[in-house]
């Protein structure tokens, strides 16, 4: 009896062609769900309100200049803190340069729950006496519905 | 010049690229995309726009705008309608859906009042059904 006809061992091995459909797949869906403009933010306790109903009904925005204002009322984009003349003229620029060429910026405000609301007036009048009419309040996009009752306490949701 | 390589039997050998680098940039993209992703909390903004105090005084609106204020003393939050107070959030939310839409609303807060308390007079307007929610930066 023969068992062995050739020498040759065929190598083991095995199919990797479902494997990598099944990684590039779930690469693809990680890419087109992730949003990496958020990566350079602060991390802030938003506002829990549920946000708009019917989101940018006013047409879809090229772009955004995201400022985030912590409870102490410093103010950063991009992680880069700034002072508010600068960060406001920074940001009227911006628009301006964004209007020559046709495309529509998006001002977006990222505020901690707990900053004191002077900050933010601070920021809306500097914002405000640079021409800018319009901006966006940043919210958690979940109710504070469900603890509603007591007035306003655990730092402002005015429930 | 002679491009075809050995050929065994006459037959064409089929060029094979290795899939290791491959594998494992598409793994360590995976990797960090799953980490990225799940790492970042969901977001929504409240759409507003800021009061002028000149440019509202120079145009005269068809209908004067609804003013909406937050006031904190301590711990609790009180809004006000004009001159009338209302307690609670859903009372807010009631009596601004029975206003007339067409003038917005102006939301305005003291200074001692947060973002959060800010953020729910907003959220208030939007959930009455006012499109035009304002913010005026001075009371």
């Amino acid at each position: 009896m023969r068992f062995n006809r050739n020498n040759e061992m065929p190598e083991a091995g095995f199919d990797i062609t479902s494997m990598i459909d099944v990684v590039l797949l779930l690469t693809i869906f990680f890419m087109m769900s992730s949003q990496f403009s958020r990566t350079a933010q602060r991390e802030l306790d938003l506002p829990r309100q549920s946000g708009d109903a019917h989101p940018r009904p006013d047409g879809s925005a090229d772009a955004a200049v995201v400022i985030d204002l912590e409870q102490d009322g410093r103010l950063s984009v991009a992680g880069r803190n700034y002072p508010l003349e600068r960060l406001a003229t920074m940001v009227a620029i911006d628009l301006q340069r964004a209007e020559r060429t046709g495309s529509f910026l998006d001002v977006i405000v990222r505020a901690d729950r707990s900053t004191p609301a002077a900050h933010l007036q601070r920021l809306a009048g500097a914002l405000s006496a640079q021409g800018i009419a319009s901006w966006r309040l940043a919210t958690s996009g979940e109710s504070h519905r469900s603890h509603s009752g007591a007035s306003g306490q655990n730092g402002g949701e005015g429930s | 010049m002679n491009f075809r390589r050995s050929t065994e039997r006459g037959i064409r050998s089929i060029p094979r690229l290795s899939l290791v680098a491959f594998i494992d940039i598409v793994l360590f993209l995976l990797l960090y995309l799953m980490l990225a992703g799940t790492l970042t909390p969901p977001e929504s903004r409240i759409s507003a726009g800021l009061e002028r105090p000149a440019a509202a005084s120079a145009k005269a609106p068809d209908l004067p705008p609804v003013f909406l204020s937050v006031v904190r003393s301590g711990s609790s939050v009180v809004f006000r309608i004009g001159q009338r107070e209302v307690p609670n959030f859903d009372s807010v939310v009631l009596a601004l859906s029975q206003s007339p839409k067409q003038g917005g609303v102006i939301v305005r807060s003291d200074p001692n009042a947060l973002v959060g308390d800010v953020a729910a007079a907003m959220q208030a307007a939007k959930d009455a059904g006012f499109d035009r929610v304002s913010y005026a930066p001075t009371p």
